[in-house]
């Protein structure tokens, strides 16, 4: 059977959203930011926007500069995290097996049930419709005979196209596409190859595999497979997570010691709740300062066996900030824990017994009630706090920068 | 511009065949006549569910909030325009 695979990824989601959710800002160029504060960055922007040159994870000056008329709209996470479950529903009504791999992205093997709707084009129109009907959105389909293939189509054919690539057109479609196409390609590699001379997957091809494993090691190879059109692994799931992290940008730059050690607390309890979800201890910790000046410090330390546990997290990256000296104010913190290994044994001390049935108990009331409906009483005044963002993720997105 | 307001408010709705309408709302003492629901999304606060609606009377957006289980509206934002 051959092997069809859906992309389906939403244009400009989150400035979509905010577009419909307040019609006055159709048409207009806007940008969802994690705040209001100059020192934000672009979360999401509509292609109103993008025709002025701005992008996601510009800063919020940088936007205004590109286009002083920018509208910029605080960013509500629950909203679109909703929506997209709602997304999610409409494409498992076709499919029910679907692999999310991000809040507006979707893979989907449509191998098996794309002929009963009379083509995978009919197929792909059907949920762009139905998408566009209930939710009122729009989205791009990529179609290929692998999720690589399916992923570049859906980003040429954006806004609010489809865009299908078979099999025996795989190798001609690769041959002029554009090195920046593909999936990963940041801006650090694309500089090297262009600096060499190669700007199309076809150049890949032609200096070879060896060429590009001498020049950038392993991601070399990765980068010849996908200029060949192969599908190298692209699903998270299928990824090892080598540490998992959080970081918040402070909404202003703050030398409040009180509100700094809080905030770091804080990212603790979201990295300790992630590493209870994948059953993992570490034996790092990575403690990331960004000052205002936009110096930033990076600092790691090894502890054996730091368990999930936000309370000893915190001690240890409390032990690391003590040892910096600052004397700047700071602008956005990050916390990591590395070199993770699966935690399988159990414990024998009765108050580590206490806390890890604790922890199973709250994570249960957060999964049943939603995120951080118990946390710890010492985090109730930094909800702002609340709206951190997994670092983790951005890295896995950029996976070869 | 984008203001918190997060108040309690009178609200006429028509609920029919699972559907909320919001007709009016009635804040500050002034009744708004709502021309259209833009948005709608569904949040969780513990185990109450909120319905969350972006309303318009035409000149500006609302964002309203209803908890069932308590029967109250909230008035959460205004998009001034």
């Amino acid at each position: 059977m051959e092997k069809v695979f859906f992309h389906i990824d939403m244009d400009a989601y989150f400035a979509s959203i905010e577009q419909i959710t307040n019609p006055f800002l159709k048409g207009k160029p806007v940008a969802v930011s994690g705040g209001l504060s100059t020192k934000s960055v672009v979360a999401s922007c509509s292609y109103e926007a993008k025709k002025y040159g701005i992008k996601s994870g510009m800063s919020i000056s940088e936007a205004l500069f590109l286009c002083p008329d920018l509208i910029v709209v605080p960013g509500n996470p629950e909203k679109y995290i909703e929506t997209s479950k709602e997304i999610f529903e409409i494409i498992k009504n076709f499919k029910e097996e679907i692999e999310v791999y991000s809040i507006d992205e979707v893979f989907v093997d449509v191998s098996d049930i794309y002929y009963v709707h009379g083509g995978a084009e009919n197929l792909a129109v059907k949920i762009k419709k139905n998408i566009k009907k209930i939710i009122g959105l729009t989205c791009s389909i990529g179609i290929g005979p692998n999720r690589l293939i399916a992923k570049i189509c859906s980003s040429i054919s954006k806004p609010d196209g489809i865009k299908i690539v078979k099999t025996e057109e795989v190798e001609k479609f690769m041959e002029n596409l554009p090195i920046e196409e593909i999936p990963g390609i940041g801006e650090r590699i694309y500089k090297k190859l262009s600096d060499i001379g190669i700007e199309k997957c076809g150049d890949i091809k032609k200096v070879g595999k060896n060429f590009l494993i001498n020049l950038f090691g392993k991601t070399g190879e990765k980068i010849y497979n996908y200029a060949c059109g192969i599908e190298e692994p692209l699903i998270n799931t299928e990824l090892p997570e080598f540490s998992i992290g959080h970081s918040y940008t402070f909404q202003y730059d703050t030398d409040d010691k009180e509100f700094i050690l809080k905030t770091i607390f804080n990212l603790c309890e979201k990295v300790a709740e992630r590493m209870r979800k994948k059953g993992k201890h570490g034996n790092f910790i990575t403690l990331f300062l960004r000052f205002d000046d936009f110096s930033f410090i990076q600092k790691r330390k090894k502890f054996n066996d730091i368990p999930a546990d936000g309370k000893l997290i915190f001690e240890c990256a409390l032990n690391i900030f003590s040892s910096i000296n600052i004397n700047k104010k700071i602008r956005a913190i990050g916390i990591s824990v590395g070199d993770l290994f699966d935690f399988d044994y159990q414990y024998i001390f009765k108050e580590k017994i206490k806390r890890e049935k604790l922890f199973y108990h709250i994570d249960k009331i957060n999964e049943k009630f939603g995120e951080r409906t118990v946390f710890p009483a010492i985090l109730m005044d930094v909800s702002e706090a609340k709206k951190t963002h997994s670092f983790y993720f951005w890295k896995f997105k950029n996976g070869l920068t | 511009m984008i203001t918190e307001i997060n108040e309690i408010i009178k609200v006429g709705a028509i609920f029919k065949n699972g559907n909320i309408k919001i007709k009016w709302i009635i804040w500050n003492g002034r009744k708004y006549m709502i021309k259209k629901i833009t948005y709608k999304w569904k949040t969780k606060k513990g185990d109450k569910h909120i319905y969350n609606f972006a309303i318009t009377d035409g000149a500006s957006i609302f964002e309203v909030s209803f908890i069932p289980e308590d029967l109250i509206w909230n008035l959460e934002k205004i998009h001034i325009l």
